[in-house]
């Protein structure tokens, strides 16, 4: 078969593998560089760093959670299974989420998930008793998870993720809305909120949010991940 | 209309009509470059934040797309930069795995090598000829290059394409390749 290089390029290359939110592209180019927000907050993150060590205890990066005895999920319970919220309340009312949108949260042996030291480049497993990933209708976000003290707690993730709040995330750009949701869904996730499970329902409660969330198949989170 | 960073008006449903067009055309041409679907979507996301950052500069030129891809493709030989990318790549679709993409057809496993063995300029200068389809012109001001310059090194990427493509050390010919004019 004669083809011509033309041909052959076009024919071999490959098509995205998801759609590109253009609009959410144009807005972060009329944002300020990351460089200009960063020298901007530089001095804000400086006093608020040394504010919240003054209240930490030494070498530890995440406190524990703080969840009645007995209440909280036992984590090998949790592992393997994925939930997606039927009900979610905020100061005693109920919480609108975004149209086709929902939160979603998922643990899983740790064990298979290597992660890069972003200031060594070092390759190394994570160090906990399960790896929760959540959604809250745009990107997803990954942290360890470990027992202390008989509760579920946000586990210290390398040295460089205490920068970005102690979990990863994903950087897919979505409506202003999707993004503030998912951090709001974040927020509540660093709040370090009581994971209470009974059958195949989870309620992440904190002082101000209790959502509530029942099981989906585990193939539900692969359905529209990418 | 809004002000741009520069106080210059700018039309943002210009720069969304740009992206939605250049969105598959540069991830094609960037994975063709970097081997990796994945990644190339998040260098093409990044390098087209910055064009329409600069949009009216952008959209002053001749190739706006290919202003764009050799962005991206800076954006991929910065060390830092490209293993940011790989990260963000990885940590959606978790490591490679059989069923993340389709399996490499034999033709794009021997394209891609045969493109790692051009040298950077002909790669770009073949990427842009013949998988953006610019002109001799753009193609040339995409690359910083003299129209004439990027003849000559475009018709030294093509023979050296047809002998790793219907030759070489890999067994029998399985391409027959032509120039285009």
């Amino acid at each position: 078969m004669s083809r011509d290089v033309h041909e052959l390029l076009r024919s071999t290359a490959d098509a995205p593998t998801r759609a590109l939110d253009t609009a959410a592209v144009v807005r972060r180019a009329g944002r300020p560089s990351r460089l200009l927000r960063a020298v901007a907050g530089a001095g804000a993150l400086v006093a608020v760093a040394a504010g919240v060590a003054s209240l930490w205890p030494p070498g530890e990066m995440v406190p524990t959670i703080t969840a009645e005895p007995g209440r909280s999920a036992d984590v090998e319970a949790l592992v393997g299974r994925t939930f997606a919220s039927v009900a979610v309340t905020e100061d005693g009312q109920p919480r609108e989420l975004l149209p086709d949108t929902e939160l979603r949260i998922s643990l899983r042996q740790p064990s298979s998930w290597r992660t890069t030291d972003p200031d060594t480049g070092e390759r190394r497993p994570v160090a906990a008793d399960a790896v929760a990933t959540w959604s809250g209708g745009c990107n997803a976000a990954r942290a360890p998870i470990a027992v202390a003290d008989g509760h579920l707690a946000l586990a210290p993730g390398p040295p460089g993720w205490a920068r970005a709040g102690g979990y990863v995330r994903t950087h897919m750009l979505c409506s202003s809305e999707r993004d503030d949701q998912q951090a709001w869904f974040s927020a509540v996730i660093s709040d370090l909120p009581q994971w209470i499970l009974e059958g195949d329902r989870l309620t992440l409660e904190t002082d101000s949010v209790t959502i509530v969330l029942e099981e989906r198949p585990d193939q539900y989170w692969q359905r529209d991940e990418r | 209309m809004v002000r741009g960073s520069r106080g210059i008006e700018v039309d943002e449903g210009d720069q969304e009509r740009f992206c939605a067009a250049a969105w598959p055309r540069l991830v094609a041409a960037v994975s063709h470059h970097c081997g990796d679907v994945h990644v190339a979507e998040e260098l093409v996301q990044e390098a087209l934040v910055r064009a329409c950052r600069k949009w009216p500069y952008v959209s002053s030129l001749a190739s706006p797309e290919g202003w764009t891809y050799r962005v991206a493709v800076n954006l991929s030989t910065s060390a830092w930069r490209s293993r940011r990318a790989e990260q963000r790549a990885r940590q959606r679709h978790g490591p490679p795995r059989a069923h993340d993409q389709p399996a490499p057809v034999e033709d794009q496993l021997l394209v891609r090598d045969a493109l790692r063995r051009l040298t950077p300029k002909q790669r770009d200068a073949v990427i842009l000829r013949y998988l953006l389809d610019l002109s001799v012109e753009q193609a040339a001001e995409a690359m910083g290059m003299t129209p004439g310059a990027l003849r000559a090194t475009t018709h030294r990427a093509n023979g050296r394409l047809r002998e790793l493509l219907t030759d070489g050390d890999r067994g029998p010919r399985r391409q027959e390749v032509h120039d285009v004019p």
